[in-house]
């Protein structure tokens, strides 16, 4: 009987501990396929950067005007007071005033360079002449790495660049081994000798004073597990980390360990990764750290923010020495290196606080991106977006719109709020036109108080400055008919008059319901009159005006209603800034491009925008235009610009909505196109026109962007002739008018009749005032005769040649 | 289509005739047969050589000899992107666009080839006839091939206008359909 009971006994033991044995390997065979797909699947979560566009440097640069000192600070390099040495540093020859750079590697696809040692010569404050230091030959151009505006991070904010094991310098994986796993090579994922140590020592200590985790276990808490202290916890972090031992390779585990380890904050934003600290903390790449900021570093993984060699360089000081100590106690460095090591500055730099300083651009590019990229692609998946933004006219079109609020509400203080998200707001765009490149973007006139990109966000009525697209049909008209109708000192008519369409009728009225009776077009645009415009639009038709609207760039279908002739529908500064683009860039349409390539992580192209071009404005019109716009600067409501001494040849329009909500000026010079707008977001009235509110602040960041810059002529195309005419007659000026303009005609139609006012009559192009000269006009030769025609047959056809037809030119 | 056969077989006669390179925009290079230099090469020195070339355009038609040097190797793509930089850099220069358009026709944009030929055209000064006479010539070129005969013939015509002597020009006025006869003619 008894017998019985012990079989019964020790066969339920039996069976439980086989159950046991069978629920256990299913655990851990569980656990292994769990941890190995995850393991093997694992991508770092990378954060995508945007960046600006790169800066240039060339002979004859004006380094003051380049602020190149200033740019070099925000790319982080480190000026040094000696020759440099390394990546990443800067010198100024004290005497001479010579340049050295020691350039970073730069990965914008097609001019990828490495690392790069230039010297700049420097006479008197421009660059003489450029060399590469390691061959001394002479350098055409030489270009720096792009500035990273901002990166895009999940919601949890962490910056990391994942860098292979053989990135990493021997001394700082000696230095991390030798303070957070001696025996990594040794034990196989489970360190005993040490768990027993540090148990016996956490025990005479009464307290924990040493952990016994090995690197293997400090991944698998960072990477599966929480941070508890539970027993449930840590038997799972040993199991785990003896599966990973089994399945990889030291090296393999080292180096997820090395990009995976927390090192501290930048703000905000968690700093994850050795290659990401080295940055932050020293400027450097890891591969160029000393043996002490190693061993900063290595000291960091205990504590990352109490050992931070910005926030507390004393306490990184004693835990670097003993991590050096440690090093030489291990052979890993020799006792001389280690108090050499102990000697280094800390090299303690005042990291600037990352300050996005496009804020609204990188939302622009932000949206344009989430658009075409699956969610969390782009805060994993490390891509690199290269922009077209220029920092140097970012910075000052910031400074434009703050500078120039304040000062309004200065001027004005009615205007004034309390309340961040009720001020008066305005924004800034600035284009290339012959590129279509987005060079300056602000949304608004502070990102803090709202996130709202008026550039693009804000459908507002264009008022006076969609004038110009009627007077571009009526150009377009005149091209097409040559009925003399529609040239630029052919009066029209701005007087009260009702416009009847559809049943329905309106009645555009002037500024302060004043009329001037006769007036030219040229005046009639320049000084931006609503009866003028209306009429004009009227006669051209709606239809015209609309699809020349369209062609220039403006969304459409955009409403048929005569009040359109007003720009009394509602468009974004951005589409504003598309269209005046065309007319900016003779007539070419170019699209809008802030995005110039996409990279991956590893360089690969996934993106890239080219260049693209199409004519939808004969170049003819769009001169013609651009003629009269640069009267308005010149004598006309932008003449603002002009009394503020801004003296470049310039066009553009004002433009101020009824109930004085919406205040534009929308101008360009042959090479750079700006749209500002100002007003409030709750469509209040501030009674301020866009000469008042909206030119100042155009003219400011136009006269810093163009500083130092030769002033560029707008070229009058073949089809066009500039004639000196007598405002008064509107026909060809004599010696003795007393005031002569220049307008500009299309060939053949140019006035032959002398002004009949001042002087004598005469009625021969030869005694008026000669036409002012033109670059085309002045050289162009006399036509040639037809061509001969040929008296036989073209020559007869010769062997195909190898290459295509137009090899030829 | 018998028209196809005999337009091709004269364009490749203009091939014999005139296949040629262009000289460097801004750099010395051999100067051939009726390719004219640009005026400001070294080479052949004008006023524009001889007043001194701003910085910025310096660095553009640097970025133009790059370009042309990857267009004869016929890296089309690279040479595209070095005269977008030239582009870029001096918007108002017009070799870039020349060269601009000469690339995207090789790759086979002949939409964007005339687009920025015309750019090109409208930029290059009336004293660079002989640039001016290229750009026309290949607008001509480019037109004829999309069978747009009458943009042909007025491109042609101003190609003319700058080099008279352009034998391409004046076989295409001859051969092309349509063409109205001269004042005189039978």
């Amino acid at each position: 009987m008894r017998l019985t009971f012990w079989r019964l006994i020790g066969l339920l033991f039996l069976i439980l501990l086989a159950t046991a044995s069978v629920r256990g390997w299913q655990f851990i065979h569980k656990l292994e396929r769990e941890v190995v797909a995850r393991f093997t699947d694992h991508h770092w979560a990378v954060p995508s950067k945007i960046y600006a566009r790169p800066v240039l440097l060339y002979p004859g640069l004006d380094l003051e005007r380049a602020a190149l000192a200033d740019r070099l600070e925000r790319l982080e390099y480190h000026r040094v007071p000696h020759p440099i040495q390394a990546r990443g540093e800067y010198w100024r020859d004290p005497v001479t005033g010579d340049l050295q750079i020691f350039l970073r590697e730069s990965g914008v696809p097609g001019r990828r360079r490495g690392t790069q040692r230039v010297g700049v010569s420097v006479a008197g404050n421009r660059i003489e002449r450029l060399v590469d230091l390691d061959d001394d030959t002479e350098l055409p151009v030489v270009e720096t790495e792009p500035e990273v505006i901002t990166r895009l991070y999940a919601q949890t904010v962490e910056d990391r660049r994942v860098v292979k094991l053989h990135d990493v310098p021997s001394l700082l994986v000696k230095a991390v081994l030798a303070t957070e796993d001696q025996r990594f090579f040794e034990h196989t994922g489970v360190d005993f000798r040490r768990v027993l140590g540090a148990g016996w020592a956490n025990v005479l200590a009464g307290r924990t004073v040493q952990g016994g985790s090995t690197i293997t276990q400090q991944l698998v808490k960072n990477f599966f597990l929480t941070q508890d202290r539970t027993f449930q916890r840590k038997l799972t972090e040993v199991c785990i980390a003896l599966i990973i031992e089994a399945h990889y390779s030291k090296l393999q585990i080292l180096e997820y360990y090395l990009n995976e380890i927390y090192l501290g904050q930048r703000g905000s934003k968690s700093i994850f990764g050795v290659w990401e600290a080295a940055r932050f903390y020293f400027g450097k790449a890891p591969r160029d750290l000393s043996a002490g900021e190693a061993a900063v570093l290595a000291g960091m993984i205990k504590a990352p923010n109490r050992y931070a060699p910005n926030r507390h360089p004393e306490r990184a000081i004693r835990r670097r020495n003993y991590v050096l100590r440690r090093m030489a106690e291990r052979g890993a460095i020799t006792p001389d290196e280690a108090r050499a090591a102990m000697q280094e500055d800390l090299g303690r730099r005042e990291t600037p606080p990352e300050r996005n300083k496009a804020p609204y651009f990188a939302d622009f590019i932000r949206k344009r991106l989430e658009d075409s990229y699956p969610a969390g692609t782009l805060t994993r998946a490390g891509l690199n977006v290269f922009t077209t933004l220029d920092m140097r006219l970012q910075e000052f079109a910031r400074e434009a719109v703050q500078q120039g609020l304040a000062a309004l509400e200065e001027a004005h203080p009615g205007l004034e709020r309390e309340e961040p998200g009720k001020r008066l707001q305005a924004c800034l765009i600035a284009i290339q036109p012959q590129t279509g490149h987005i060079l300056a973007m602000v949304g608004g006139r502070d990102y803090r108080d709202t996130q709202f990109n008026r550039v693009t966000q804000a459908y507002r009525q264009p008022g006076s400055i969609f004038k110009p697209v009627v007077f571009l049909a009526a150009i377009e008209h005149e091209r097409e008919r040559q009925s003399g109708r529609y040239l630029p000192t052919r009066l029209v008519k701005d007087v009260p008059f009702t416009w009847f369409y559809e049943d329905k009728e309106w009645r555009p009225s002037n500024y302060r319901d004043q009329y001037n009776g006769f007036v030219s077009l040229q005046t009639a645009l320049a000084r931006s009159m609503n009866a003028a415009t209306a009429r004009v639009a009227q006669e051209v038709g709606l239809e015209a005006t609309r699809e020349t609207a369209f062609r220039l760039g403006f969304p459409g279908p955009l409403p048929a209603y005569p009040s359109l002739s007003l720009g009394a529908i509602e468009v974004t500064p951005f589409d504003v800034g598309v269209a005046y683009g065309t007319l900016a860039n003779q007539g070419t349409f170019t699209p809008p491009a802030a995005i110039t390539w996409i990279t991956s992580s590893t360089g690969a192209v996934i993106e890239e925008h080219r260049l693209s071009a199409e004519q939808r404005i004969d170049p003819d019109a769009a001169y013609l235009l651009t003629h009269l716009l640069a009267a308005a600067v010149e004598n006309g409501t932008g003449v603002g610009a002009r009394r503020r001494g801004f003296l470049h040849p310039a066009a553009g329009k004002t433009g101020t909505t009824n109930d004085y909500g919406d205040a534009w000026f929308a101008g360009y010079t042959p090479e750079l196109l700006t749209v500002v707008w100002v007003g409030f977001d709750q469509r209040e009235p501030h009674g301020l026109s866009g000469a008042a509110a909206a030119l100042p602040i155009w003219t400011a960041f136009m006269q810093r962007a163009t500083a130092g810059t030769a002033p560029a002529a707008f070229l009058p195309p073949p089809g066009v002739t500039l004639v000196a005419v007598d405002p008064q007659s509107g026909l060809r000026a004599t010696p003795d008018c007393p005031n002569v303009m220049e307008v500009a005609f299309p060939a053949g139609q140019e006035p032959l009749i002398a002004c009949p006012y001042h002087g004598r009559v005469e009625h021969r192009t030869a005694d008026a005032a000669p036409p002012v000269p033109s670059r085309r006009t002045a050289a162009a030769p006399p036509p040639p005769p037809d061509p001969p025609a040929p008296k036989e047959e073209p020559p007869p056809a010769q062997p195909a040649p190898s290459q295509p037809w137009w090899k030829i030119f | 289509m018998p028209w196809r056969w005999s337009r091709s077989a004269t364009l490749l006669a203009g091939v014999l005739l005139l296949t040629s390179h262009e000289p460097a925009a801004g750099q010395t290079r051999p100067v051939e047969d009726d390719v004219p230099a640009p005026s400001s090469s070294p080479a052949e020195p004008t006023e524009e050589a001889v007043s001194p070339t701003p910085p910025r355009d310096r660095l553009a038609l640097h970025f133009v000899d790059e370009g042309q040097a990857a267009l004869d190797r016929e890296e089309y793509r690279r040479a595209r992107l070095l005269f977008e930089r030239a582009v870029e850099v001096a918007p108002l220069r017009p070799e870039g666009y020349y060269f601009l358009g000469r690339a995207n026709l090789a790759l086979g944009r002949s939409d964007l080839a005339l687009a920025f030929l015309r750019k090109a055209e409208l930029l290059f000064p009336d004293d660079r006839r002989e640039w001016l006479g290229k750009t026309t010539c290949l607008l001509g070129a480019i037109h004829e091939e999309v069978g747009d005969y009458p943009r042909a013939r007025s491109s042609y015509r101003r190609c003319l206008e700058f080099s008279p002597d352009n034998l391409r020009a004046v076989s295409a006025l001859a051969r092309l359909p349509g063409e109205e006869p001269a004042e005189g003619q039978p």
